[in-house]
């Protein structure tokens, strides 16, 4: 049952990549790849007034991704996207197995 | 105005001096998170103010009164947050220091409280250093008008 579910969390992740991917993304200059991105909006509780700040991120197939590092570069080609050209700041680890992957960015310097 | 509203205008208004310390300004008791294409902001809070007690009636009241600087600061690739907000809260306190006497209304010099920071981290590092300015000041037996 746990398997089917598993497989059905894979087969989400796919589909939700297919279908909902909204930018072209290059890493370290490499080769194009769809991917999702995201700078929602966060208030950083800091102090009584807090900052408002950004978290750019990008959600792709954990396969594309296995060999991306910390500080590497991504351009990001999208419409959403402020800015085209980011740093990797970490990669999350794909914890509930689902074949999908997230970066998260900083805009370049 | 009474000598703790005067104390924090006078503040202030050093911190707004120019040339400015920060891009986001300098605020009093703005609740409104710094804005987002905005390095910095201070904002400046009154944290209270304590009578020292006196045993003879009628005589002027000496007060400690405290105000506390939130000095915000994103960092960028090169400074952590709390780097950039402890430079940010540096250069408050020089400025202030630029005038100890806050023009006079201060028995002695401002003197430092404690300094404190914290950090987050969104697109860049982000950094708060909370200080403390207190301020020994007078004001007449049964008022609460500075002493003139």
């Amino acid at each position: 049952m746990s398997a089917t579910f598993a497989a059905s969390e894979v087969r989400l992740g796919r589909v939700t990549h297919a279908r909902l991917a909204n930018c072209t993304v290059r890493i370290n200059g490499g080769e194009a790849v769809s991917a999702t991105f995201s700078n929602a909006s966060v208030t950083a509780p800091l102090g009584a007034a807090g900052i408002y700040a950004r978290t750019p991120r990008l959600s792709l197939p954990a396969s594309l991704v296995e060999f991306v590092e910390e500080g590497m570069s991504v351009e990001v080609e999208s419409e959403s996207s402020a800015a085209t050209f980011y740093t990797v700041k970490a990669r999350m680890p794909d914890e509930l197995h689902t074949g999908m992957a997230m970066l998260l960015l900083e805009p370049a310097a | 105005m009474n000598a703790q509203e005067d104390i924090m205008q006078a503040i202030v208004a050093r911190l707004k001096t120019t040339p400015s310390l920060v891009d986001g300004g300098v605020h009093r008791a703005r609740r409104l998170p710094l804005p987002e294409g905005k390095a910095g902001q201070i904002c400046v809070y009154f944290a209270g103010s304590v009578p020292q007690r006196t045993s003879i009636k009628g005589v002027p009241i000496d007060w400690l009164t405290a105000v506390r600087l939130e000095c915000q600061k994103r960092g960028d690739a090169t400074t952590s947050g709390d780097q950039a907000a402890l430079a940010l809260h540096a250069a408050a306190w020089e400025r202030l220091m630029g005038d100890p006497t806050l023009g006079g209304r201060v028995m002695g010099d401002l003197e430092p409280g404690a300094i404190v920071s914290d950090e987050d981290e969104a697109d860049t590092q982000l950094g708060i250093a909370i200080g403390t300015v207190q301020v020994r000041h007078r004001t007449g037996a049964y008022t609460l008008e500075p002493l003139a």
